[in-house]
């Protein structure tokens, strides 16, 4: 039996893996952990598939058209590629069901961070108030998940939000429409910072910008968002694989956990897999069990675990996610002017909106647009199509899309349960989100101080094409089982171990107590190094 | 319908579509997808009676695809002649060398730019008013006496 039990290979848990791993502990990985497909054509860029290959459009829009965005689907700017399919393919045992929020899942080798766009920022104080730690405790592990994954990035405007930790590398080169943005920001600097509280810079981004342990520099191939062929764009996988290289490592894939069982004292004895090739429940005899299985993962088999031991349905408030709106824009001074596709393909600004409770702040990450599918913009441009197809050739250079997030905190109305059912493959997760009184005001005068901003640098925004995603979209989850120091019932210590179990922690997002605007995952990782420390 | 009358029915349909959207004759590849395609994604059978009908003008001629065209984006936004032609870009973006035409600007920068959306946004008005005359009309008029369906053909 390992001395440590892990549920999950995503960016919470690869981090706690390699850290305890390190300090010499066994680890046992349990995970669903659908794998990725072959990288096709390493060597090409984006246009060079689209030359090279036998079937492109098998490629680029799937061979059942799943990344084809017809008229009469959701507006949503992109679809997820078909080389992404296995990031977000559900075990058909897997139920869930949902009022007001439209989560996305992983059960994927590496989870839902196989498809992420990279951003990488740090908490500072004031968004880890609510966190029983200081920005001070965390920082090392931020240092170290950097030295682990490379993280790029400026010491600019933004620093004063986004702290300005250890082993940043430098940005990659700016794209022509960005650094005309940026350009434009610096020129109208301290009007911007006065009159908006709005503050401009380089993306943190966990991409390389040169080679980094025996993984390449980022070669501008512009296949960001279809799957990085030379790995300088970070995700878990690389990290799992380099847990594989322990010999106290064992990973076992294929197995959905339903929940586990205790004893007395409410220790932890076993968890109990279903073998989806076997199809049928495995248990494993557990010492210390870590579930790492995403927020709403970790919470399910928690839930179920209480529930088949108890009888108890149980509920637990607090869920979180990021509001993201996105704003679509042009840009004037780029009007037919062609644009170059070997470029990064995702975000490479990001701005800041300063509030008065620094708690409030809101982050924005601009991309501008350059390899990408047009079809899903092209289709909404309230034109007939040819005419659309006009302007989506001559103002591809000039389009990009502010992505503006909000924070969220933990309210007694956002809940996450489970349905009551002897089989425990069968009992659903029951998903409940409503979003805070006077958001829509909130939106709305957001909304157009953002688009004072964007025409201050140029950029106009064009009527109808704003889009506010729906609540889940954002896939930053946290919040449902919060660290706190006081001991009470279905919360986590402030090293995220549970207070109803002794031998259980979570290394994920479950136990965040307040989501700031920034994207999560760098703390995730950070926080799940963290633990590993205190902890083991 | 035959299964090859249909085949060559859908590869005229995009042949028609792909000379009125990107000025050139799309290629074997892009056929066989649009076929294959449209067959997949049911895209000839759940179509209305008006729609299936907006289809078939539309392939006429480039100038009717053209009054078709700007009138399903304000009457039938959602409809089949959208989804096909939507369908047909998103497969010409991919492949070359329709994608090398999409991906490139049109000469003469931003004064000419102007110029030209100008231009075709009076082309589409100038299109899109006869098209409400006869077109809405007999949308209404489809809806009221019932006919929902494209009876004869299965395809569009
Ligand atoms: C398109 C996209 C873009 C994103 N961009 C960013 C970004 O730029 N910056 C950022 O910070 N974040 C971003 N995110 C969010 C980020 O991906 C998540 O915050 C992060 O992946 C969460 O990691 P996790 O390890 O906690 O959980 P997950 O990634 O959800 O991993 C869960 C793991 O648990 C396993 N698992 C789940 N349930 C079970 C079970 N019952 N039994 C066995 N195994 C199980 C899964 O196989 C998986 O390995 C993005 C997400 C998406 C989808
Ligand atoms: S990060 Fe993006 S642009 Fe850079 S090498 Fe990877 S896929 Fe290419």
């Amino acid at each position: 039996m390992s001395e440590v039990t892990i549920v999950g290979s995503g960016a919470s848990a690869v981090h706690f893996v390699l850290s305890v791993l390190q300090m010499g502990y066994t680890v046992t990985m349990l995970d669903v952990g659908y794998a990725k497909p072959e990288t096709v054509n390493p060597k090409d860029t984006l246009n060079g598939l689209k030359e090279n290959l036998a079937d492109p459009v098998g490629y680029f829009l799937g061979k059942k058209y799943q990344a084809l965005i017809l008229p009469d689907a959701e507006k949503e700017y992109y679809g997820i590629p078909p080389s992404k399919d296995y990031v977000f393919k559900i075990p058909e045992n897997f139920r869930e069901q949902s009022t007001g929020f439209e989560p996305l899942f992983s059960f994927a080798r590496g989870g839902l961070a196989e498809a992420w766009t990279g951003g990488a920022y740090a908490y500072n104080d004031e968004e880890l108030a609510d966190f029983p730690f200081q920005y001070g405790d965390i920082e090392p592990f931020y240092n170290e998940i950097a030295k682990r994954i490379g993280i790029l990035g400026d010491n600019d405007d933004l620093a004063r939000f986004h702290p300005w930790h250890e082993h940043l590398l430098p940005p990659l080169e700016l794209d022509e429409h960005a650094a005309l943005l940026y350009a434009g920001y610096q020129g109208k600097r301290e009007l911007l910072q006065k009159k908006f509280s709005c503050y401009f810079g380089r993306s943190r981004l966990a991409v390389l910008s040169r080679d980094f342990a025996g993984r390449q520099a980022c070669d501008y191939s512009g296949r960001c968002m279809w799957g990085c062929p030379s790995d300088s764009l970070y995700v878990p996988s690389l990290t799992l694989e380099i847990c594989l290289t322990f010999p106290t490592f064992t990973y076992i894939p294929k197995m959905l956990v339903t929940h586990f069982n205790y004893g007395a004292a409410n220790r932890i004895e076993t968890v109990v897999a279903y073998d989806l090739e076997k199809k049928q429940a495995r248990e494993f005899p557990v010492r210390r069990l870590v579930l790492a299985a995403g927020t709403l993962g970790t919470a399910k088999i928690f839930l179920n675990s209480i529930h088949r031991q108890t009888g108890q349905i149980l509920t637990l408030p607090g869920l979180m996610d990021n509001r993201q709106i996105l704003i679509p824009f042009i840009n004037l001074q780029l009007v037919g002017k062609p644009f170059k596709p070997e470029t990064y393909q995702y975000h490479q600004l990001a701005m800041g909106i300063a509030a008065a409770d620094p708690r409030k702040f809101v982050h924005g990450q601009i991309t501008t647009l350059k390899t990408a599918l047009m079809h899903p913009i092209i289709k909404d441009i309230p034109l007939d199509l040819k005419t659309s197809i006009f302007l989506g050739r001559n103002l591809h250079a000039a389009l990009g899309v502010a992505n503006i997030n909000f924070h969220d905190d933990r309210r007694p109305g956002n809940y996450v349960t489970i349905t009551a059912d002897p089989d425990p493959l069968r009992a659903k997760l029951l998903i409940k989100y409503s979003p805070p009184d006077r958001e829509n005001k909130n939106l709305k005068n957001l909304i157009s101080q953002v688009k004072r901003i964007l025409l201050k640098l140029g950029v106009v925004v064009p009527p109808g094409m704003l889009h506010v995603r729906p609540m889940g979209a954002s896939v930053h989850y946290a919040g449902v089982i919060p660290m706190s120091t006081a001991s009470a019932p279905l919360t986590a210590s402030p090293n995220c171990r549970s207070h109803d179990f002794p031998n259980l922690h979570f290394v994920d997002g479950s136990s965040f107590p307040f989501l700031p605007a920034k994207n999560l995952t760098f703390t995730l990782m950070a926080n799940a190094a963290r633990v590993a420390k205190k902890e083991f | 319908m035959s299964t090859e009358k249909t085949d060559a029915k859908i590869d005229g349909e995009c042949l028609a579509l792909g000379r009125y959207l990107f000025n050139q004759e799309v290629n074997e590849y892009v056929r066989d997808k649009y076929r294959s395609a449209n067959a997949m994604l049911g895209l000839g059978n759940t179509v209305g009676h008006f729609d299936a009908l907006l289809v078939s003008i539309a392939v006429r001629h480039p100038l009717l695809a053209k009054a078709c065209d700007a009138y399903a984006r304000f009457f039938l936004p959602q409809g089949a002649l959208r989804k096909k032609m939507v369908l047909l870009l998103a497969i010409a973006e991919v492949t070359p060398p329709t994608f090398r035409f999409l991906d490139a600007t049109d000469s003469g920068g931003w004064f000419m730019f102007f110029v030209r959306i100008m231009w075709k946004g009076m082309g589409m008005v100038f299109f899109l008013l006869p098209a409400l005359f006869v077109l809405l009309p007999l949308q209404l008029l489809l809806k009221m006496i019932g006919f929902t369906r494209w009876k004869g053909e299965s395809h569009v």
